[in-house]
């Protein structure tokens, strides 16, 4: 029977180990049926070669040649009058307080609330700031960018003292690229996935302390742009918001166009392999640590359990970032475009694929036990406190419930994610490759992105 | 069944009056668990001879899951085992050292087992997939995926 009496009605337990997810008590979802896998498999597959047969002889979306036919933003003018409206310095402050609201109160329940899974800051961090990145960028654009607590407190420090927050002391190496980002997402994985503290308010507060530190003073020192290349939220969510619709021209204008110009325009700086390889290796984790046969491994092993956690996780970034890059240089580029500059240009195509992935792998865990860390949230000090008037809601299990509306959404997620990634990775390699070769040369990386979808496909069966 | 096994047996009886296993559910407005103390009738011991007809508590259409500590070895070994909302789940416990079991779901439940044999009953209202435990050290026992 439970005696924890700091469980609460879900009877979390502090420092509790590996549980599905963040390990913060949110239901694991029942397996897709294998005929989905397969299924969805032999979608994706099929599509590839209908993209690499049928599908237009020279790129289209070309983001270093802006005249490119399909670059041309949809009714330009009603959208920058749209623009106009979301860069008002009005809507700027708004939605800058938004988040030092959100950071302020999480942090406020991490320090000031009790260490207990029901601790409404572990589920904003996990559920609210982590997955919720992925729809917010995809439905709204740039949106952590908007948001970022880091710029907000940043401009209030150079308004203080009389500065411009773009400019920095001294300008970011340009070979730095992406790998800061990188890094930061993988510390977040890390601490989220590996970590058998993950779950503690401390842990949650010396990272977030960690990540606040670096920003403001990365901030300092190299101005506006470390955000936007080194804050792992910023650089997810711009990442992401490059298959949204909403895109920016050369001077800044809102514009709308194709998800599939606007990825064209992700400028292919180092490192932007790594932080597709960390984000699509780590969730690839997350399904492979819960799946059966891992279980069964772990149960019969001697080898310390920390030291194969650790070794899957970065092993999984590892395959991914490998094959990523194997794919884009198996094919010399045309020009003057080294082929160590290809992984970056490809990598944007793979962004598809990431994105229709987390959506399969994480919306009944942002749906379901969002709606569970609303109910938290009325209670950040685990008094019983009611201050928002949702501490009596009852979740909704509608997806979980109907498993055949679930499995369809994330396979058709994962799918259609891998369709707009092969088309992208198609008009890719039009641009770069040899015209001798511009059949053969994309077969690497279509091989590896139908890989990609199986595997992912297959981890949503065996977890 | 090992003789030591079957010597705790009857204390098993015994020692069970005082165990009971939250009656998990899967949401916390499940009626097992808004009773304020869970009825020690929730838990009951079998028969130290395998293979006795199971007693009245145990529904016709319970899943009975048999878990089996001895020593170094323990079963089942990470499982996947298929149970249905409502459905009454009988972990069959045969242990030579007390264990704890952990369930992993929404509220959770654990089963605290004393050496020898022992059931415990409890049933999940939510769909979902759940992990079962063994605790210290932490061995995935079965995956339990709950269908309506």
């Amino acid at each position: 029977m439970t005696t924890d009496p700091l469980g609460g009605p879900a009877g979390g337990r502090p420092g509790d180990a590996v549980l599905a997810h963040s390990g913060i008590g949110a239901t694991a979802d029942l397996p897709i049926p294998f005929e989905a896998v397969v299924i969805g498999s032999a979608l994706a597959l099929t599509a590839s070669f209908i993209v690499l047969a049928v599908a237009w002889r020279r790129p289209r979306y070309d983001g270093e040649r802006p005249g490119t036919t399909r670059m041309a933003p949809w009714r330009a003018g009603a959208v920058a009058r749209l623009g106009t409206v979301v860069d008002h310095p009005a809507t700027r402050l708004a939605l800058r307080l938004l988040g030092v609201l959100f950071f302020a109160y999480l942090l406020f329940a991490l320090v000031a609330g009790r260490d207990v899974v029901t601790n409404p800051g572990l589920g904003m961090f996990y559920v609210f700031l982590w997955v919720g990145i992925v729809p917010a960028s995809v439905f709204f654009g740039r949106f952590y960018r908007a948001v970022n607590p880091a710029r907000a407190i940043h401009a209030g420090l150079a308004r203080i003292a009389g500065s411009d927050p773009a400019v920095g002391a001294r300008e970011l190496p340009p070979w730095l690229g992406y790998w800061p980002a990188a890094l930061g997402l993988f510390a977040f994985v890390w601490l989220e996935l590996v970590s058998a503290s993950g779950t503690t308010t401390s842990s949650v507060r010396l990272w977030l302390a960690a990540y606040l530190a670096v920003m403001l003073v990365g901030g300092a020192l190299f101005g506006d742009t470390f955000f936007e290349r080194c804050d792992p939220f910023e650089a997810y969510s711009t990442l992401v918001a490059h298959v949204s619709i909403w895109g920016r021209d050369e001077d800044g204008t809102l514009v709308v166009r194709s998800p599939l110009a606007n990825l064209a325009t992700l400028r292919p700086d180092p490192g932007l392999a790594a932080v597709v390889a960390v984000l699509f290796g780590s969730t690839a984790y997350d399904s492979f640590r819960e799946s059966i046969p891992f279980a069964k491994f772990m149960n019969n092993t001697t080898i310390d359990s920390d030291l194969i956690l650790n070794v899957s996780l970065v092993a999984l970034i590892g395959i991914v970032g490998v094959l990523l890059a194997g794919a884009a240089m198996a094919t010399p580029a045309v020009g003057e475009v080294p082929r160590r500059d290809l992984p970056a240009r490809m990598a944007p195509s793979i962004v598809p694929i990431i994105v229709g992935y987390i959506v399969a792998h994480y919306v009944t865990y942002l749906l379901e036990f969002g709606q569970q860390v609303v109910i938290y949230m009325s209670d950040p000090l685990g008094t019983g406190a009611n201050w928002l008037g949702t501490a009596d809601l009852q979740p909704s299990y509608f997806l979980t419930d109907n498993i055949g509306l679930l499995a369809f959404i994330q396979v058709g997620a994962v799918v259609l994610g891998h369709i707009i990634g092969a088309v992208a990775a198609h008009d890719r390699s039009l641009a770069l490759l040899p015209k001798q070769h511009t059949v053969t040369g994309q077969l690497p990386m279509l091989v590896v992105m139908v890989a990609f979808t199986a595997g992912g496909l297959y981890l949503l069966f065996a977890s | 069944m090992r003789p030591a096994v079957r010597r705790c047996a009857t204390t098993a009886v015994t020692a069970l009056l005082v165990l009971s296993v939250a009656a998990c559910g899967g949401r916390a407005d499940d009626s097992d668990t808004s009773s304020p103390s869970p009825e020690p009738g929730a838990t009951s011991s079998s028969a130290s001879t395998p293979g006795t007809a199971p007693s009245s508590s145990i529904a016709s259409d319970a899943l009975v899951i048999e878990v089996t500590v001895d020593g170094d070895s323990v079963s089942p070994d990470a499982e996947r085992v298929e149970a249905s909302v409502g459905q009454q789940i009988v972990f069959r416990v045969t242990t030579d050292v007390p264990i704890e079991i952990h369930g992993h779901t929404n509220p959770e439940f654990t089963i605290e087992a004393q050496p020898g044999t022992s059931d415990h009953t409890t049933t999940i209202d939510q769909v979902g997939s759940y992990e079962i435990e063994l605790h210290d050290p932490d061995r995935l026992l079965v995956r339990l995926d709950v269908r309506s």
